[in-house]
């Protein structure tokens, strides 16, 4: 998109649209009292790119305080404020005013943010980029009113931002665009419109793992190479005294602060392999023994050493650790292997290590975005060790001849919450994250999930699997909806985890929430499938607990299940709490 | 071949104005194009700096209201 011309972008912006037409939209609306018309076509763009049907409106110029309670259904607001335009002049009145004039707008400012901020409160997503002199201001040693004015703002902004709230430091896009390339003013003094092409491409860039993650599209593992990947030198040639990676030597600092970038990437939940042709051995010693490596054994979910093609490895590691191609990325050396891939397997991000070995920090940390979550919750902490686990129990596996009986062995448990609020981040989560197991693909924000849990005529399940390996933590939801008068319940949302799939908790369950529905005088039970590209797996599942087809199409099924029909499963090797 | 002025300029038009390319001409103006606003004016001079490579002037930004105002306002970058 960088080199493209505003006519170019507003052009290839209307094909993708009509491409994505029969997409769910993604609404999203922009406050503001500035006039930001070219952002729209550019976000757009930008977003539709990753196939989601973008579609951008604005709110009524300078009217941010009253549309904040308009656009309930907008999947995601915008507040773009600009503060030189809080009062007429603002930036250049401030700086003459009397203390008492400048107390007195503070508190005005003040006020009007309280009242968006409990207005948004309640909306799916919200960002917010804080307040900037620097356009105007960037040429003073010393602050002047206007930015001590714009500093206690963004303190209580900061300060009081809800939840839902992501705040953008709208310094960082300047920076990066510059400030002279950042700003029209020409526009300014006749339209009140400030900012440049420029700058909204890179602020829409620089959002952009927002909206990905929305909508269930962060990636989730990187992959390795080892050689001048991980290290400096070959490792089967220059052996184990010849490969560099510390801040000691000229090119070991850079491999040194690679390592310690996967690190903070790994810590963050995001799961570690290397895809690499050497002898294993070879590698294991390097990772046991060499005094300078960061990187252990046990940071890596999944390793593949061998002479295999990389190409195969890395599907086998997408189907082991069950995350599609599109949740990797994967860094080599070789012009080989990272074409090859690339060719192969377009899913896939792959980076290159580049010639000019000072550029490779930078390009890993830009990278990282692509792992942005919107919700951090304990559980990402918990998963590198999860799927640990996860291989002990698939090594256990081969030993049963049949899956009953090693189903049976695993000591499967279910611990079920209903309207749970501290579990209201991790369900959100799940709702934005999971694919495969999904039969409606509805993703939720923290604050959705939360007006389910208060609405008496929902409510939110969600459970817990353990086994005797350890705890898989919070991996199923079901949200349901009631129409007490008419004793039906609707099933909005069913979905697991990857990680407990094929252990036939969701029948357990299942037995449990029926259960749970006549307890409440509930007679039928509504669920619809939704078709997506990833949740084929589930496409009979309500076949299979005997739903009813109340009518189907391409896109979805809709089903009914009354309850007497229905029969229980009778699993007795797994515990669920009553 | 290198493709003309006039050309270029009506495709910046036709992709700004969300018009078909055979509807716009020399006579072109907000009086003839429903989309031609304020709003959409800002992104067409925008558009025709980022292809023509130049900097409007404040006074020819606001003098561009047609399709042969834009011509004649190119012509002082020596644009024809």
């Amino acid at each position: 998109m960088k080199n493209l011309l505003l006519s170019d972008i507003i052009a290839a912006n209307r094909a993708s649209g009509e491409t994505l037409k029969d997409k769910k939209r993604y609404k999203i609306v922009i406050l503001s009292n500035l006039t930001c018309a070219p952002v729209k076509d550019i976000l757009e763009y930008c977003i539709r790119k990753e196939g989601i049907h973008a579609c951008v409106t604005f709110g009524d110029y300078d009217n941010i305080v009253q549309d904040s309670e308009k656009y309930k259904d907008a999947n995601i607001l915008i507040i773009f404020w600009e503060l030189s335009n809080t009062i007429e002049g603002f930036h250049y009145k401030a700086n003459i005013m009397e203390q008492k004039e400048i107390d007195d707008l503070i508190s005005k400012i003040k006020s009007d943010i309280d009242l968006v901020f409990s207005f948004v409160q309640d909306s799916s997503l919200v960002i917010f980029n804080t307040f900037s002199t620097l356009l105007f201001n960037h040429h003073y040693l010393r602050e002047n009113n206007f930015d001590t004015i714009c500093r206690i703002l963004n303190g209580y902004v900061l300060k009081n931002a809800p939840k839902n709230t992501f705040l953008i430091d709208i310094d960082k896009v300047i920076a990066q665009t510059s400030i002279e390339k950042s700003v029209d003013f020409r526009f300014y003094y006749s339209s009140k419109s400030l900012y440049t092409v420029e700058f909204y491409k890179n602020y829409s860039k620089h959002i952009k793992p927002i909206i990905l993650s929305a909508n269930g599209k962060s990636r989730k593992a990187i992959i390795f190479d080892c050689d001048n990947t991980l290290w400096k030198g070959i490792i089967g040639e220059d052996g184990i005294n010849g490969i560099e990676m510390s801040a000691k030597t000229k090119n070991g600092i850079i491999f040194e602060e690679i390592q310690y970038l996967a690190l903070e990437l790994n810590k963050k939940g995001v799961l570690l392999g290397v895809c690499s042709k050497n002898n294993p051995d070879d590698i294991k010693t390097v990772f046991e023994t060499h005094p300078d490596i960061k990187l252990k054994e046990n940071n890596f979910t999944i390793t593949s050493i061998n002479w295999n093609d990389k190409v195969s490895n890395l599907q086998d590691i997408a189907k082991k650790l069950n995350i599609g191609l599109d949740g990797l990325i994967f860094i080599d050396d070789s012009d080989f292997e990272v074409n090859f891939v690339r060719e192969k397997l377009p899913q896939i991000k792959v980076i290159q290590v580049p010639k000019n070995l000072h550029e490779y920090p930078p390009i890993l940390r830009e990278a990282s975005r692509d792992f942005f979550n919107i919700s951090l919750s304990s559980e990402d902490l918990k998963k590198v060790y999860e799927y640990q686990q996860q291989f002990k129990r698939d090594d256990e596996r081969q030993k049963f001849v049949n899956l009953e009986e090693y189903l049976k062995s695993l000591e499967l448990k279910i611990e079920h919450f209903v309207d749970q609020n501290d579990l209201t981040p991790r369900i959100a989560q799940l709702t934005q994250k999971t694919n495969q197991f999904n039969l409606t693909t509805k993703r939720y924000t923290e604050t959705d999930i939360q007006k389910y849990t208060d609405n008496p005529n929902a409510r939110v399940f969600a459970f817990r699997v353990l086994d005797r390996f350890g705890d898989y933590g919070i991996t199923g939801v079901c949200i349901v909806l009631f129409n007490f008068e008419k004793q039906l319940a609707i099933i909005d949302t069913f979905l697991m985890s990857c990680r407990v799939i094929g252990r036939n908790v969701e029948y357990k369950f299942f037995t449990f929430l029926v259960d749970y529905l006549s307890k409440l005088n509930i007679k039928s039970l509504d669920a619809t499938y939704i078709r997506t590209e990833k949740n084929q797996q589930v496409v009979n599942f309500y076949e299979k607990l005997n739903f009813h087809i109340c009518s189907s199409s391409d896109s979805e099924k809709k089903y009914r299940l009354p309850l007497k029909k229905y029969i229980p499963t009778n699993i007795k090797y797994i515990k669920i709490d009553y | 071949m290198e493709k003309s002025v006039e050309s270029r300029v009506f495709t910046i038009l036709s992709n700004i104005f969300n018009e078909p390319i055979e509807k716009i001409n020399k006579k072109s103006s907000p009086d003839t194009i429903a989309s031609w606003d304020s709003l959409s004016h800002m992104k067409l001079v925008i558009a025709l700096e980022e292809e023509f490579n130049i900097e409007f002037s404040d006074d020819q930004i606001v003098d561009m209201i047609s399709v042969e105002l834009i011509f004649s306002n190119l012509k002082d970058f020596n644009i024809q």
